[in-house]
This record gives structure tokens, sequence and C-alpha cells, in this order.
């Protein structure tokens, strides 16, 4: 298990070389012509930003210097100081923080909650109604853009039905709430975006989840379960799922890429006071540590979760756990 | 005990239906062994799986009856059918390396077994199952109890399908090629163990071998299957001594030769014909030496030859 | 697969590949198809935010132009940005992995990380570091989804090469001689393709949906140039009131992204019955 652990934590130092490499580069992309920036603010802002972030990040000086300079300030976390209020980068992602691990988490188990029980249940009554009308959604939830999705459900819950809250995470008012009126305040202005980010991995997760389980049942090792007497709960619940989950855990790791990335567009839409919507901002303000500060952190919440499904992967094989 | 009438088990495939058991009888007598032999792909799998209602979802069990003592299997409900399995009724298989779950401690499986059907505590039941893997001869049965299948080699692995299935002391084992898989000094530490369990238990064991060696170690009756029918079925002592149907004849004369270091392997010619692709008359004809008109015209019925020995062909008796 | 599910199969691809040249032709006849102009303003009180109506087929925005021609210039962007994208990724995917699988040892090692570097990296966030340092544009747009979406067909066709190589004619085109590059792209690649044709027409649908969402975020397609996306960015200014500005173009995205994934699954049960991955059994 150790060992395990090891081999896997020794891969993110080439990985922390690779992103520093992307990310670095992708600074030195930045065009110098400020007209070709049409967008939002006045060129002259976009030109002078990109001057001062020259200086910040010592992008004048020799491309080895500049490197050391820069890979120390992914592994301190220290990106220097917003340009639009001066304050560190690392100190408003902080307070950004909360949020969007909120989000995040609970849409993780959202779609586990969800898209387990529904690939299970498609997977052992294959060819039924309930699997062929899942895989029908399954389908046509690839292809929707959840932005839209998104849009529909604020209309129709915001607006029409006026049942939800289309965005922010509290209203002003909030801070006279007792504790537990302001969880559930919280957990009110949660279902849309949670909903819709959930959608972004639900698809996959319960097909993976199908299609995984399909492959366990025909194992030998249910064969013996069936002729031992167990009952059919215990045997697809216990000794089958544990096993399908293995390669849905894989794909958790490949899916908080996706995640992370939908945060983004869905706390803009719904106004979440999270990373992403931090992002957005620093963006259209061409405000440049902010940018690169979250893309490194987003990289490192990656990463982490990774890290989370490597672990959770040896929990369930001990093939692993006792290497 | 068990007696088996006119089971057929068909697969309906898009190459048309596979009829891998085809109005198969046989009786288990209480105590006594019954082996059943034939070629890979006879049908001997399915028809012990269709015993217990285990064939996979693609075939289907179209007639027939298995009583257990007077009860008929296919008629019971789930309930009533998982009291049988693994209880009454158990079985091992073919492949030791993938039947047994490789998330589940060895442990955890074998006391869910026991746990299933007997209203124990689970101190006791772990206390059954560290004895049960001592009297398999498993090493270390406190530590193996902790263990997980991929630390076990193969023939290890058996012993512990041996030990989950006898769990419930069952009156019938069912025990599928249950030494195929392994290495041959390991085959007949496996046999000599189901030997001495059987007579300790006083149970029934069905084993079921292409290997007439396997056989004639364990079992008192044989019946010999060949595309999916019973063509041969008798006395064991009888059927070695007394083979009358070709196809039981050819078996038993390749295995001979290899004894006698012939340099002619096999006087069985061709392969087994496909279960989805059956001749209209005897099913043996294509391969047979003595087959004549007659024999191609109209499948033969089991005949019973001698008291005990029954024997499916025309050219015989 | 028996043949009735293949003519099912057949159908599906049929329908798919329909609705896709449909679409190309709706773009590239967009003159002939509607006589608005898609960047003409009418800001008479009486022709903003028009429900659609016989003159105004899907209606007006909040300028007075109309939706339906904007969705039909607009598709030429979001097709053509799908398109584009998907070769930059197939050109880089189909090249590394190639190199990955026939030379093996360091190169693979190497390339394989980078791979896995690249698809830890939240695809989206690498996208809008790009972007906020390019400048939104939609040249930029198709670059960058480019140049982010190449891993998965990287290793499809590194594990094609590697179980290709081997092969006795390959073996047989090593031993007369052929140099690297020939064998690499005459006689071990287009035995590889299959897998890059269903990824690639799969990876269109993706690229699609990546760029509808920059562009509704207001970082790609750039006003007044119209694309689906950014027609929603309206959509969801007036989504009280005008909801054809907002359902039309997510339909349509909707049913073109399905389109190519119904193809794309399709050409796989077709092409090759190996890759069923997680389709229907």
């Amino acid at each position: 298990m150790l060992r395990y652990i090891t081999k896997r934590l020794l891969l993110i130092p080439p990985m922390l070389i690779g992103i520093s490499l992307i990310t670095l580069l992708a600074m030195h992309l930045t065009p110098g012509d400020p007209a070709s920036m049409r967008y939002g603010l006045n060129p002259e802002v976009s030109g002078s930003a990109r001057a001062h972030l020259k200086e910040l990040y010592g992008l004048d000086k020799p491309v080895i210097i500049q490197y050391g300079g820069w890979l120390k300030r992914i592994v301190t976390l220290d990106f220097g100081d917003s340009f639009i209020d001066d304050r560190p980068v690392i100190e408003k992602i902080k307070e950004r923080l909360p949020a969007t691990l909120i989000l995040q988490i609970s849409a993780l188990i959202l779609i586990f909650s969800l898209a387990l029980p529904i690939g299970v249940m498609s997977a052992v009554k294959q060819n039924s109604f309930f699997d062929k009308a899942t895989t029908f959604l399954v389908f046509i939830g690839f292809a929707t853009p959840t932005f839209w999705l998104a849009l529909l459900l604020m209309r129709f819950f915001g607006f029409q039905l006026e049942w939800l809250p289309i965005s922010g995470m509290s209203p002003w008012y909030a801070q006279d709430y007792s504790l537990p009126r302001r969880i559930l305040d919280l957990l009110w202005h949660l279902i849309l975006p949670l909903f819709t980010l959930a959608f972004t991995g639900l698809a996959g997760i319960s097909r993976y989840t199908r299609y995984s389980m399909l492959e366990v049942i025909r194992q030998d090792y249910i064969r013996t379960a069936r002729a031992k007497g167990l009952k059919e709960n215990k045997i697809i619940y216990h000794h089958a799922l544990k096993n399908a989950l293995l390669p849905v855990i894989t794909i958790l790791g490949l899916t908080l890429p996706a995640l992370i990335g939908g945060s983004f567009i869905f706390e803009t839409i719904f106004a979440w006071p999270g990373m992403g919507r931090l992002m957005y901002t620093a963006i259209l303000q061409y405000d440049y540590p902010v940018v690169m500060g979250v893309g490194i952190i987003s990289v490192f919440l990656t990463l982490i979760g990774i890290l989370i499904s490597d672990i959770l992967y040896a929990v369930v094989d001990p093939r692993i756990r006792y290497e | 005990m068990l007696k088996v009438r006119n089971l057929k088990t068909y697969f309906y495939t898009q190459r048309g239906t596979v009829k891998a058991c085809d109005d198969v009888s046989f009786d288990i007598d209480h105590g006594r062994n019954l082996g059943l032999v034939g070629e890979s792909g006879c049908g001997k799998s399915m028809c012990c799986l269709s015993l217990l209602k285990l064939i996979p979802p693609e075939g289907n069990i179209v007639s027939g009856e298995v009583l257990y003592k007077g009860r008929d299997i296919f008629s019971m409900d789930n309930k009533e059918l998982r009291k049988i399995r693994g209880n009454k009724i158990s079985m091992i298989f073919q492949e030791p390396m993938t039947s047994l779950n490789p998330v589940l401690s060895v442990g955890e499986q074998m006391t869910e077994a026991v746990l299933a059907h007997k209203d124990i505590n689970y101190g006791e039941a772990k206390a059954l199952s560290i004895e049960l893997l001592n009297k398999v001869k498993i090493d270390r049965p406190k530590n193996r109890f902790n263990e997980y299948p991929h630390n076990l080699s193969g023939g290890m692995r058996q012993r512990v399908m041996i030990a989950m299935a006898i769990s419930c002391r069952p009156d019938i084992l069912i025990a599928d090629e249950p030494t195929t898989a392994l290495d041959v000094t390991i085959q007949a530490g496996i046999l000599e163990l189901l030997d001495e369990l059987q007579n300790e238990y006083n149970m029934s064991v069905l084993i079921v071998s292409h290997d007439f060696g396997v056989i004639a170690r364990l079992a008192d009756r044989v019946a010999v299957m060949y595309a999916g029918e019973i063509v041969e079925y008798a006395a064991a002592e009888d059927l070695f001594k007394n083979p009358l149907h070709p196809y039981t004849k050819g078996l038993l004369s390749s295995i001979k030769q290899i004894d006698k270091r012939d340099k002619r392997l096999s006087t069985l010619k061709g392969a087994v014909c496909e279960l989805d692709n059956l001749p209209k008359g005897c099913r043996f004809s294509p391969r047979c030496d003595l087959a004549s008109s007659e024999c191609r015209e109209a499948l033969p019925g089991l005949k019973e030859i001698s008291p005990g020995h029954f024997v499916r062909c025309v050219k015989s008796g | 697969m028996n043949k009735k599910k293949k003519d099912w199969r057949k159908r599906y691809a049929f329908v798919g590949l329909s609705v896709i040249i449909a679409m190309f032709a709706a773009a590239i006849f967009a003159d002939f198809i509607t006589a608005y102009s898609p960047n003409e303003t009418n800001l008479a009180p009486e022709a903003k935010l028009q429900p659609p109506s016989r003159e105004h087929l899907l209606g007006t925005d909040d300028l007075g132009r109309d939706v339906f021609a904007r969705m039909l210039y607009g598709a030429r962007i979001s097709l053509s940005v799908g398109f584009v994208a998907v070769i930059i990724s197939v050109v880089i995917g189909v090249i590394l992995g190639a190199i990955s699988g026939y030379y093996g040892g360091w190169v693979d090692i190497f390339i394989m990380r980078v791979v896995e570097i690249v698809m830890c990296f939240p695809t989206l966030f690498l996208i809008l570091m790009l972007l906020a340092f390019l400048g939104p544009s939609i040249i930029t747009v198709m670059v960058v989804i480019g140049v982010t979406g190449w891993t998965g067909l990287a290793r499809l066709v590194r594990a094609e090469f590697l179980s290709v190589k081997e092969r006795d004619y390959v073996q047989a085109a090593r031993a007369l001689g052929a140099s690297d590059f020939r064998i690499i792209f005459r006689h071990i690649l287009p035995n590889a393709l299959s897998p890059v044709y269903v990824s690639a027409v799969l990876g269109v649908g993706g690229a699609i949906l990546i760029e509808s969402a920059l562009s509704f975020l207001g970082l790609g397609v750039q006003i007044p140039m119209s694309s689906w996306g950014n027609i929603l960015t309206s959509g969801m200014h007036y989504i009280e009131s005008a909801w054809w500005l907002m359902l039309f173009p997510g339909l349509a995205i909707l049913i073109t992204v399905l389109s190519y994934n119904i193809l794309g699954e399709a050409l796989r049960d077709l092409l090759d019955p190996r890759l069923k991955g997680y389709g229907q059994k």
C-alpha cells in the first residue's frame, strides 16, 4: 500500500514540471500587439497588464532564471498580487476555495449516489425498459450543452415556477440567520448549480458503471456466489459491485478535470462565488496573476482528486493494497 | 437422492439452437459417486449447471425435472432454491483462479456461505471456517482466513472452494472438472481430498471430467456423454470392463494406448460434432467405424442391455 | 453482431450523416435560405425581441436582428470550429501516437507521460489560460481546442501501432529495407485508421460543445460575428422574456452534437467490433 502510494506520489513532480513549462509557454505566447485584443477593456490596459506581468514574473530575464522563478512560485503558491486590487492572489483564491469545494464535493456525491444505482440497475436488467430508457437519456445527456441546460432550468425553476433561487450563494441578509437556517439557505442556493454540474459526470459514470457491471456479472466468482445460495441483492451489491467499482474509480479520476472545468461555467452562470467565477472576472480584467493562480490551483485540485481516487482504488482492491 | 429426468437445456443463438443437454437422465444415490465423462464441449458443464439453475442467462432449461428427495428443483421459487444451493447441493468449478471473488477475503467468502444457511453467529462461523481450511489441508489456516485469493496458488484456491462447498455438510457435491486447470501433481492431491471427504461426510459426489483416470478414481457409476446426450450409463466396473458404445470404447482405448506408449494415438477420428449442427441419425455416426445407413437414419434410444447397463447404439446388444 | 443489428447501425449512421450534411448545406447556402442579414440591426422598439412569426421564423434578438439568419451564419462558425479543431487534434494525436507506438522505449515513455500530464490538466482551465493570453478569437478557439484534445487519440493510435507493428507484413516491409517513415505511414497507419475515424467523429461533437460554451461566456467567437454559443448569451440576458433566443440555438447544438455522436457510435460498431467500449453490448 505504502509503496503504491509512494509510486503515485512520484508522478507528481514530473506533472509539476510539465505544467510549469506549459504555463510559462502560454505567457510567452501573449501577442505583443495590444490591438489584437478586441475584447472588453481598453487595449492600453491589456497592453500595460502584459508589461506588468513581464515585470512581475521576470519574463525579460534569461530563460533559466525565468523558469526557476516560475517553478518556485508554483511550489510556494506565491503568484504575486492581483493587478486590480493589489491583494495577494493566493488570499483571493483562499476566499473562493470553500464555495468551489462545496460545489465540487457535493456534485461528486450526487453523481455517485445516482450513477451507481442507475448503472447497476440497467446492467442487472439488461435490455429492459429501464435499461433502454437510461441508454437513450445518457445518449442525449452526452450531447447536451450543459450551460444550456443550466439556462433552461434557471428559466423553468427560477423564473417560471419561482421555486429556486437563480444565483449567488446566500443573499446579503443571510448573515442575520441562525446557523441551521444558513445551512438550509446554502443548500437552497446550491440546488441548481449542483444539479447542472452533476449532470456533466452523470451520463458518463452511469454508462461506465453499467458496462463494468455487465462484465462482472458474467464472471465465474458471481456464479460461485450464486452456487453458495446467497441472496441476489448480496450478490449484486456486494460481490459484483465491489469489483465493478474498480474501473469506475479510475474513470472518476479522469472525470475530475471536466468537473473542475465545468465549475467555471456554472459558477459564472449562477454567480456562485467560487474560483471559477474569480477566474472569469480575472480574464475579463486582464488580471493575469489571478488567472495563473487559479489555473495552477485547479490543477493541484485535480491532482489531489486523482490521488484520492488512486487511494480509493487500493482500498477496494486487495491485490494493490497488499502489494 | 437426486433423480434427473429428461433434462433439456438449449441455447438459442443466431446460428441456431444449441442442444447442450438433450434428454439427459441419471440418478445419484445416497453416498454413491456418479462420474460424468465426455470430450470438451459435449455439454457436461451445462448439464451440471442446469441442476442448480446456474446456467448463463442465454441458456434455457426447456424441459425436464431434477428431483431432490422427491422435490422438483425446477419448480422451486428463488427462496427454496437458495436453501438447496450451497446447503444441500453444492458445487465446485473448473477454474479455481477465477471462481473466488478477488476483492473479498477468503474468510469473508467462507463465512458468508455458512451464515447464509446456518443459524450461527460470526464467531462460530469463523471457527468453523478455520477448521474446514485445516481439514482441506491448507497450512496456517488462521492466517489464510484473512488473506485474499491472489495470495493463494491454484491448488489452494480449489481447496478453499472445496472447504466452502462442504461447509454446510451437503448431501451432494457437484465437482465440475475440479482438477483440469491444475498441475498434475496437484490434481492427485485434490482427488484424494475429495475421496476422503466423501467418505467422512458420507455425501455423493457428481464428478465431471473429460479424463477417465479422474472418473475411475472416484466414480461408482459412470455416464458417458456425447453431443448433449448420454450414450452409455453403467456401473463403473462394468463400464471399464465391458464398454459397449463405440464412443466409450474409443475413449478408453485412447487412454490404454497412452499407457502402452503406442505410437498410434487415438482411434477416435474427427472432432466432437457442433451442438448446433447435429447429424440426423445417431450423433456419433459420422465418427463411427461401425456406422451403417440405419445409424444415419434414426436417433437410437437408450437401451438396457444388461441390468443397470444402458447404451444408445443400435449395434450393441 | 448479427445482420439485423448491423442494419440498424447502418440506419443510425445514415440518419446522423444526413443531419450533419443538412446542417452543412444550410450553413453554406445561408445566403439563399434567408433574405435577412445576420448583422442587420433594427433598433425600432417594435422590431426588437419579437417572438417567432412569419417574417422572423425564430424571432428577433435585442438588436432587432433575425435569429434564424444569425443561426444559419452561426452554423458556419460552430461547424467549422468543430471540424478544424478535430483535424488539429487528429494530426497531433496520430503523429505522437505513431511515434510512441512505433519506436517504443524512452520516446514512448516520454510521450505517454506528456499525455498523462495533459489529461490531468482541467482542459477548460488550460483553454481559458491560453485564451486569456492569446486573446479571444475564432482561430485561437480552434487551435486551443485542437491542441488540448489529442490525448485520447494518441493513446488509441499507440495501442494500434503496438499491435500492428509486429505483424508479418510490417516485418516483411522492414526486411525489404523500407524507411521508418514509409513503414509508419504506408504500412501501419492505414491499418490503424478505423479507431481514428470513430474517435474523430465523436471528437467533433465534443469540440462543438466546448466552442459553444466559450462563445457563450464571451471568450470565443466575438460579436458581431454570430455563433450558436453567443446567441445564447443574449438568451441569458433576456431569459425571462425571450424564450426563443434561448431555446433554438441550444437545440441546434444538441441536435448537431447528437448526430455526430450517433454517427460515431454507429461507425464504431460497424468498423471495429473490438472497440465496443461502453456502447451497447
